[in-house]
Parts: structure tokens; C-alpha cells; sequence
């Protein structure tokens, strides 16, 4: 676990905080339909199109959320598809996809969590990481100071579909109990038991069991993050070297991970591993029969330039007469490659060779990659890009091998055309490869994306062409060109989808494919929205808005900018400042806060389109800066109410502007209210400045950063 | 939503069963409890990823199948992420590409915060299964395809007050 990670560990204690009760369901769901033609034409097999004809589907999702007490809650995904298409699921008809319920409940004497249906069974690497259906039920005792424990039991079967259930799947079953301290580190013990029909090898019972453990230590100056694990494997697997040879056997895993990084400029990881041959946990990651070190080190430059090396080493089938060795060492560079000449360049530089050879000298191979990446923007509207591959495959017994040379060139250039605004890029690749067959190939290519508003267009054209020449070498050229449309209005979003494929062969048949599809797909958001109510007592002049934070909500928006901006003069606000982004006021209008604040009315083109308040605050005074949030943030949840979702993290203290720029100090709440999003935001200028902003848009957007106020 | 997109990082966690990870042995995922209550402060509420999002990422994903950047894709967390890189880069066809024939079952496994390089950021862990198909041209043989149904486990992370606004 690196710094950052424990960093998190410590940091959840104070973000993770419980949401507010609201006692309300909320939900979503979304129903997509596809309906797509294929087709193909001259030599059908050596089309990219298996199946031709109507091909179409009609899915949906369905998520929830029920929060049921402050400290318990619930939570489900329920999706499924009607299928009439051989691109998707093999069978055909109505299937349910996914069915997940989760309930959690933190206000027993004994929080727990249950999950069930479809999930994602995690242990660890050599015992459990697989999906499964079934269910889960974790205990977290509670216990004093910041260590933390926590028991899990899981069961399930591993049927990969709710469509083709299995008659007789393979069944887990499996406990784990994981202890987690900020200062001892994390302990972990795991227990996984395993029955499978085996189809070909017949029923087998197993059983992994293991131990694992991470602590960071700190040395001097470096921070060194230890992670092991060792695990016993028992019982069957499937059969590897004839009837009967998987059964009843035991083996051993092993791992040890250091990561190292000094705070600064050095990071470096060293790693083994090994597992014998019987080490065969059937629902776990790793590779059976494989012992590996490998060593990483990584230095970061002032420029921003990251090199890495690696030396690893692996052994597959070490147990076995006939083992099989390989050797792999490398370096790269990733970042500004030429800060002092051209700090617009960036990339990445990347070799490495791979040596393989095993005991009986049959195999005895040498592989030499070396790729380089390169990309600048040119000019405000231009950028390019360039990339060059170099493969050199050596067989050494059979005195063969194959030498591969590729380069592209792109250009990419900003345009706006029909009032849509995207990139044209058009690019061209070249690729020699000698030895075997020898090839020259030649991909030229052309992309224009656009959009604007609603409407986003694609549309992509290539062509290669190969050149072979050897014993039954085909010439071919292939062509493609795809086309694609999208329309969001509200829910709703259509998409059209078009795809031309043509191959050329030298003496023989050509092909030609083509795929249309249609796609509508409508999403619901089942959030409740509150209403607001109007504090009685309105301004003192008829037609005039009371003067508070309830503004944000009773402004008109969507009006000229000037016809707002003259029903706040009516209702007593001073004449505003007019600037190129809107109108602003000076008024105070969160009640107790003496720090200046303004009013200010946002337009597009002469439209109303936001209102905000601002609040400045001094970057210097934290203790001032924490009371002036809290005033505003207790007279937005009186005045719209505590159904706000909301982030907070760091405190008020020390350097507010670098603390608030660099994310440490977050402040963050959102209201959604009788149309309108609005956001309570703490945030920090270039100026150094650091103030609040409280800003009101229609709909669920995100307001945009304010800067019309300097 | 879509504006915001640019901010989110993808990264590729797993290609294959083999390679489905997420770090070495399992995190501790809390429950809120009473005592742990920080007054006045609320919670970003827990949402699945939206399905737009995964099939950008994923789609990402499958452009820079066999290309220089895949390795991006991968996380470092990946259990024998330089194997995978590696063989891809060494021994599939240059001209070999990835063709997403579809995505379903979507399921947002596990979500959590951390503290990343943009500040705090919701970390979202999402499943999904691809059916997919290599295409090359074979010197000798021609056209080739092959099919193959994956499930990534895709690590989607926002920084959090983004989050909070795709809620």
C-alpha cells in the first residue's frame, strides 16, 4: 500500500459521513432499444459479420436507493434485456442480466451489510476474486480507537448468466476477517471452500486458506509499504497429466511486495512470487506452477520527466522436468521529452527486450521492442503526433526471425463546420515487416468529430493496404468508413450508427459488409425534487422579491438580462455593475455574514441564464473563513432545506488559498430545488483570493466556474 | 454531463478472470455507524455509474487495443500487468485490431473515496461484459476473427464534487 493509499485510510474518517436521512426512494432507470441490419456480400467468410440479416435488442436498468434510517440503507441494480441479436447473449428472449441487492445497516449493535444476487467475491489474489451469485454477509464490530475489523461469509454459485444456469454449477463457499489499523497496518486471514462438477475431470472439492499482511514502515527518508501473503492450497483440481493426477494434493503460494518512494523524486518495487504446480485454486488469479522476482525503480525530473527500469524474471513450470525461463529488462521515459529545447513536446520512449529459453534447449528466443511516442500542439488549432515500433524476434534454434518497422504521422486540426465545432484528423501509417513473410503495408486515415449543443457527428475513413510477398502470400486492401449520429433532447437520446467494409484480395473473391443500426434510449432519473416555498412576506412594493438567499430561486431566469436586473432595482437593490458576463449588485443578502457580498445575474446574448451570490473571504483569517461558511451554509439549509448532498473535507486552517487549490480543504453542497441546481461552493482564485460562491442554474448542470466577478 | 468528462479518469483493471483485480487482498469498506457521525456534514449519495460513462471508457479501451497506449489502460494494481502488456506488444499481429460487437450486464461493484492528485476523489469499481472480436489479416491464411467474451472490472474515478453533480 503506498502513502497515498494509508493517506486514504485516514482521510475516509472524516469524508465518509453519513448522508441525511430523507426516509425517500430514489431511483433511475433507462431503456435502451437497437434495432441494426448487416450484411455481406461476396465472400461471406471473410467478412468481419458472422450473422447478417435484422439483429436487435431492447435493454434496461433499473437502480435504487432507499435510505431507510439515518444509518441504514438500501440499494438494488436490476438489469435485462430482451434479445434478438447473435452480437449479444447466445440465447434468445427475455433474460434477466443482473439482480443485486445490498441492505446495510450501521445502527445495530452490530453493523452489518447483506448483500445478495450478483457480486464480485474478493478475498484476495490466490484465494477469491471471482463473480459469483449468491450472498454475502459482513460484520464490522465496532471497537475503540481508529482500528477496525471486519468478518465476511460468502456463498454462491458461479453461473456466469441468469439465462443459462447450469445444472450443477461450481459452488463457494468462503470466510475472511480482515483487521485494518492506521498504525499496525492490515491483517487479513482467508478461508475459501470449492466444489466443481468438472466436466471433463470430474467432481473435485477444494479448499485455499491464507494469511496476508501490509504495513508501511518508514526508514530514514524512505517509506517502504511490505505486503505478503502466503497461502495453502488442499484437496482437488482439475486433472493435469492423466486421470486421477488432480486429486488430493496440497501446495503452497507465496508473495512479498516492497514498494519504496523517498517523498520526492525515487519510487522502486521489488516482488516475488511463487506457486507450486498443485497450487490450482480454481476461483483465484494467479498462475499456477510460476516462481518471479522482479525489481522497478522510478525517477521523476523537475520537468515533469518520468523514467522507469525493470528487470524481471520468471520461471513457468518450475516444478516440472522441462522449466521454462524468461528474462525481461527495459527502460522508459514518459513526459516532456525535451523540456530545455521544446516544452511543448511530450511522449513516452519505451524498450525492452525479452529473453526466453528452457531447460531442454528447445526454446531459446530473444525479442527487442523499443516504441516511441511523440505528440505537440503546433499552433492554437493545429497539433501532431508521431510514433515509431521496432520488433526484432530472434528464434535462435531455428536461426529464424522477423524484424518489424512502424511509423505513423497524425495531424489534427480544430474546425467548426455547419455551425459544429470538432477536429479533423487525417493520419497515415507505415509497416515493414521481414523475415517469414515479408509485408509493406500502408494505412491512410481521416476522422472528423463534431458537435454543438444536442447534436454530436462522427464519421472516420481508412484504408490498408498490404503488400506480402513469400510462399502463398496474399496481396489485400482493405477499406472502411463509419458514420455516426447522436441527438440528446431531454431524456431522450437517438443515435444512428453506419459501417462500410469492403476487402480486396489479389486472386480472389472480394468482400463487402455494411451495418446500419438505429439506437433510442430513454433514461429516468426518479430523484424527488423539492419544492420551495416562499418565506411569507414578500418585498414591500408590489411585484417586488424579498431580499435573501431565497433569490436564488424566485429570479426569473430566462428573461432578458435587463428586465431581471430591473425587477431587483424594484425590489430594492442598488443599481448593479454592468460587465460583459451579466449585471452585478452590491447587497448583502445572507443575514449575519459582514463580509462584502454580491448578487450577480449571469446572461448569454441579453438571456438570463444564472444567478449567484458572492461572498469574498480573508485568505489570512481562517477562523473567520470557517464562521462565515458555516452562517452561509445554516442560512441556505433554512432557507432550501437539508436534503442537500454535500462534501467536506480538511479544516479551516493555515494557507486557505493553496489549501482550497490543492483540494485539501474541500467545501462543497448542493441543492436541487424547484427546477433549479444550486451549488454552495468554496473556492479559490489565481489571484490568491479565496471566497464563497453560491450560484443557481435551471436544471441539474453543474453551474460553470464564475468568473465574471473579479 | 458529458462536459465533465474530460476529468474522469479510466483505468483498465482487468482483461481476463486471470487478471480481475483490485489490490492484493480485500479493503475495508465501511458501514456508517453513530459514533463515527461528523455533525452538519452530509454524504455524497452512492449512484452506479452512469451506463454512458463505462461505454466511454470502454470504448477507449478498445481503440487502444494493441496500440502504444494500452499499457495507460491497465492498472498498475493489474495482477501481472507487464505480462499482458508485454505479450500484446510482442506476439499479437501488428495489424490485429478490437471490434466491441457488445456490452451488458453492466454492475457497479463497490464505490469509496480517496484521496488522489486532484484532491479527494469517489472511486467507483464497475463490472461489465464485452463480446468482442480480434480481426487481422493472416499473410497466408486472410481474414481472421476471433471471438471472445471478457469481463473488465473498470475503476472509474471522479473528483468527488463532480461526482456529487452527476448524482
Amino acid at each position: 500500500m503506498s502513502r497515498r493509499r494509508f493517506r486514504f485510510l485516514l482521510v475516509l474518517s472524516t469524508v465518509l459521513t453519513p448522508a441525511a436521512w430523507s426516509g425517500e426512494l430514489e431511483y433511475r432507470w433507462s431503456n435502451q432499444v437497437q434495432v441494426a441490419a448487416y450484411g455481406n456480400s461476396g465472400n461471406e467468410a471473410a467478412s468481419p459479420f458472422a450473422s447478417t440479416g435484422l439483429q436487435s435488442f431492447d435493454d434496461f436498468q433499473f437502480d435504487f436507493t432507499y435510505q431507510s434510517s439515518r444509518y441504514s440503507r438500501w440499494a438494488g441494480q436490476f438489469s435485462g434485456a430482451a434479445d434478438d441479436s447473435d452480437y449479444r447473449s447466445q440465447g434468445s428472449g427475455f433474460a434477466p442480466n443482473v439482480i443485486a441487492i445490498d441492505f446495510e445497516n450501521g445502527a445495530a449493535r452490530l453493523p452489518y451489510r447483506v448483500r445478495l444476487g450478483n457480486q464480485y467475491a474478493d478475498f484476495s489474489h490466490r484465494t477469491l476474486r471471482h463473480a459469483i451469485k449468491g450472498a454475502l454477509l459482513e460484520l464490522q464490530p465496532q471497537s475503540e480507537g481508529q482500528a477496525r475489523h471486519s468478518l465476511m461469509f460468502t456463498a454462491g454459485v458461479t453461473d456466469s448468466s441468469w439465462r443459462d444456469t447450469v445444472d450443477d454449477p461450481g459452488e463457494v463457499a468462503g470466510a475472511a476477517w480482515l483487521f485494518d489499523s492506521p498504525v499496525l497496518g492490515r491483517l487479513a486471514l482467508n478461508y475459501v471452500h470449492y466444489s466443481d462438477p468438472g466436466v471433463l475431470s470430474g467432481e473435485f472439492v477444494q479448499q485455499t486458506t491464507s494469511i496476508a499482511f501490509e504495513r508501511l514502515l518508514s526508514i530514514g527518508e524512505q517509506d517502504i509499504d511490505i505486503e505478503a501473503e502466503v497461502a495453502r492450497f488442499s484437496g482437488d483440481h482439475r486433472d493435469l497429466d492423466g486421470p486421477g493426477s488432480g486429486r488430493d494434493r496440497s501446495a503452497t503460494g507465496y508473495t512479498l511486495s516492497l514498494d519504496g518512494n523517498n517523498g520526492s523524486a525515487l519510487t522502486w518495487r521489488a516482488r516475488f512470487e511463487e506457486y507450486g504446480l498443485d497450487f490450482q485454486p480454481e476461483l483465484a488469479t494467479v498462475a499456477a506452477n510460476r516462481r518471479s522476482q522482479e525489481l522497478h525503480a522510478g525517477w521523476a525530473f523537475h520537468s515533469g520527466l518520468r523514467w522507469r527500469g525493470r528487470l524481471q524474471h520468471y520461471e513457468t513450470g518450475f516444478e516440472e522436468p522441462n522449466p521454462e525461463e524468461t528474462l525481461v529488462y527495459g527502460v522508459s521515459f514518459n513526459g516532456p521529452l525535451a523540456a530545455t529545447w521544446d516544452p511543448l513536446l511530450s511522449g513516452s520512449v519505451d524498450a525492452f527486450v525479452e529473453e526466453r529459453d528452457n531447460a531442454n534447449a528447445t526454446l531459446d528466443a530473444r525479442t527487442t521492442s523499443l516504441r516511441l511516442n511523440v505528440s505537440r500542439q503546433l499552433s492554437e488549432a493545429w497539433s501532431g503526433q508521431f510514433g515509431a515500433v521496432f520488433l526484432d524476434d530472434e528464434d535462435k534454434v531455428k536461426g529464424t526471425g522477423r524484424e518489424t518497422a512502424q511509423f505513423n504521422v497524425d495531424l489534427n486540426r480544430r474546425v467548426a463546420v455547419l455551425g459544429m465545432r470538432g477536429s479533423l484528423a487525417a493520419g497515415v501509417q507505415l509497416r515493414d515487416v521481414s523475415g517469414g513473410i515479408d509485408s509493406r503495408e500502408f494505412r491512410p486515415r481521416l476522422g472528423l468529430s463534431l458537435s454543438e449543443g444536442a447534436h454530436a457527428l462522427r464519421m472516420n475513413l481508412g484504408t490498408l493496404v498490404q503488400n506480402r510477398a513469400g510462399p502463398g502470400a496474399l496481396d489485400t486492401r482493405l477499406s472502411n468508413l463509419s458514420l455516426g449520429y447522436t441527438y440528446q433532447r431531454h431524456q431522450h437520446r437517438f443515435g444512428l450508427n453506419a459501417e462500410l467494409g469492403r476487402r480486396d484480395p489479389d486472386n480472389a473473391a472480394s468482400t463487402e459488409s455494411w451495418r446500419v443500426a438505429a439506437t433510442w434510449r430513454y433514461a429516468f432519473d426518479g430523484r424527488p425534487e423539492r419544492s420551495f416555498v416562499a418565506p411569507t412576506g414578500s418585498g414591500s412594493e408590489a411585484g417586488a422579491l424579498r431580499r435573501d438567499a431565497g433569490l436564488l430561486v424566485r429570479l426569473p431566469l430566462g428573461v432578458p438580462v435587463a428586465e431581471a436586473a430591473a425587477l431587483l432595482t424594484h425590489s430594492g437593490l442598488p443599481q448593479p455593475v454592468t460587465s460583459g458576463f451579466g449585471r452585478v449588485f452590491e447587497v448583502s443578502l445572507i443575514p449575519g455574514v459582514t463580509a462584502r457580498q454580491r448578487l450577480g445575474v449571469l446572461d448569454d446574448e441579453g438571456i438570463a441564464n444564472s444567478v449567484a451570490i458572492v461572498i469574498d473571504l480573508d485568505p489570512d483569517s481562517a477562523i473567520a473563513a470557517a464562521e462565515i461558511y458555516s452562517q452561509t451554509a445554516d442560512a441556505l439549509l433554512r432557507q432550501f432545506g437539508a436534503g442537500a448532498s454535500s462534501v467536506e473535507t480538511g479544516r479551516f486552517d493555515g494557507d486557505l488559498a493553496s489549501a482550497v487549490r490543492s483540494g485539501e480543504l474541500v467545501r462543497h453542497m448542493v441543492w436541487r430545488v424547484a427546477g433549479r441546481s444550486i451549488g454552495l461552493s468554496l473556492v479559490s482564485h489565481l489571484s490568491g483570493g479565496v471566497r464563497l460562491e453560491v450560484q443557481a442554474v435551471p436544471g441539474g448542470e453543474r453551474p460553470p466556474v464564475l468568473d465574471f466577478v473579479p | 454531463m458529458f462536459r465533465y468528462l474530460h476529468k474522469i479518469a479510466l483505468l483498465l483493471l482487468a482483461l481476463a478472470p486471470a487478471m480481475l483485480a483490485a489490490s492484493e487482498f480485500r479493503r475495508f469498506e465501511p458501514i456508517v455507524v453513530a459514533p463515527r457521525q461528523q455533525e452538519g456534514a452530509l454524504e455524497v449519495e452512492r449512484q452506479p455509474v452512469p451506463e454512458e460513462l463505462v461505454r466511454e471508457g470502454v470504448m477507449a479501451i478498445v481503440a487502444a487495443w494493441n496500440g502504444p497506449d494500452f499499457g495507460d489502460y491497465v492498472s498498475e494494481r493489474a495482477y501481472d500487468k507487464s505480462r499482458l502488456v508485454d505479450s500484446l506488444a510482442l506476439h499479437a499481429p501488428r495489424d490485429a485490431s478490437l471490434r466491441l460487437l457488445s456490452m451488458q450486464n453492466m454492475q457497479t461493484l463497490a464505490q469509496f473515496e480517496r484521496t488522489g492528485d486532484d484532491g479527494v476523489e469517489l472511486v467507483s469499481e464497475v463490472s461489465v461484459e464485452l463480446v468482442t472480436q480480434v480481426e487481422y489479416e493472416d499473410p497466408v491464411s486472410g481474414f481472421q476473427r476471433r471471438n471472445g467474451n471478457v469481463e473488465l472490472v473498470l475503476e472509474v474515478t471522479q473528483p468527488l464534487i463532480e461526482a456529487l453533480w452527476e448524482e
